[in-house]
């Protein structure tokens, strides 16, 4: 037979088990919108890169609108169009955390192909997984991760021009991106455990002073 | 506040009754959660801060 003590136990656990997972859909929900206005911006940047750097190009005499334009109007809304829309209809879900991760890095992608390869863009990419960060939530860092090895292995395989900004490159290239990327998810992936046992600590502490109270109650009325 | 000033730095837990085990604050924090929690509330924990006696109220607040 459950005793009282045990009730008030199973209670408390209970009580911090719920308001950890509320902080952690909190701050989901919150990530996501974030990185929904962020890949609003990423796409609206990338339209502005193509529309500055290399608006036209030349077909004999005759101008015409180079191809980077409609790539980054059309492709680049493509990218966004899914994540921002799961952002704002499903905020909180787990898929939505990790096709926010595929539209950020693809992203990333989009704007070093617009930059010509420019190895600056190539930032970009640290940014978005440091951004991805904000979930404290290590697995959306590998299916971001993923998407960078797969876009530099195959754009670098079949359109080096476009990764890297040469047409031939050093076959080994990719994996000198791909040791700074493990590099940045190693210490990333450290701060999301580390931020989740906070979160966790934060939910039985305010459980732990609640139990305080309780005896406080159980030792007045005894 | 600083950690330093905050919190508890050891804990007496009663095991068996009159029989108190000294804990560092990491050690206690180790324990399983719900046995933290039925020994606060059957208040069978005392926190030391600095070797003097603090409330538990106190020595939780601070992580």
């Amino acid at each position: 037979m459950m005793t009282e003590a045990n009730r008030n136990v199973e209670k408390l656990v209970r009580i911090a088990d719920e308001r950890f997972d509320a902080h952690r859909d909190a701050n989901n929900r919150y990530t996501d919108r974030m990185l929904a206005y962020l890949l609003i911006a990423e796409w609206v940047f990338g339209v502005v890169l193509s529309l500055v750097f290399s608006p036209d190009a030349w077909e004999g005499k005759t101008r015409i609108l180079n191809i980077h334009v409609p790539l980054a109007v059309l492709l680049g809304g493509a990218i966004v169009a899914v994540p921002v829309f799961l952002a704002f209809v499903r905020p909180g879900w787990t898929l939505t955390r990790h096709v926010i991760a595929i539209g950020q890095l693809l992203t990333s992608a989009l704007l070093i192909h617009l930059s010509g390869g420019r190895i600056e863009t190539h930032f970009h990419v640290f940014g978005s997984l440091a951004f991805l960060a904000f979930y404290r939530d290590w697995k959306v860092l590998i299916t971001g991760t993923l998407v960078v090895v797969a876009d530099h292995f195959l754009r670098g395989t079949f359109y080096p021009e476009s990764v890297y900004g040469v047409t031939n490159p050093e076959w080994w290239r990719f994996l000198e991106h791909a040791f700074w990327v493990v590099f940045i998810d190693i210490v990333l992936v450290i701060s999301c455990i580390r931020g989740v046992k906070e979160m966790r600590r934060l939910a039985e502490q305010s459980a732990e002073l609640e139990a305080v109270a309780l005896s406080h109650m159980t030792a007045g009325a005894a | 506040m600083s950690a330093s000033n905050s919190g508890f730095d050891l804990a007496k837990v009663e095991l068996e009754p009159s029989v108190w085990k000294s804990m560092t604050k990491p050690q206690f924090e180790a324990l399983p959660f719900p046995e933290r929690i039925r020994l606060v509330l059957g208040r069978k924990v005392k926190f030391l801060r600095k070797g003097e006696e603090i409330s538990p109220t106190e020595a939780l607040r601070g992580i």
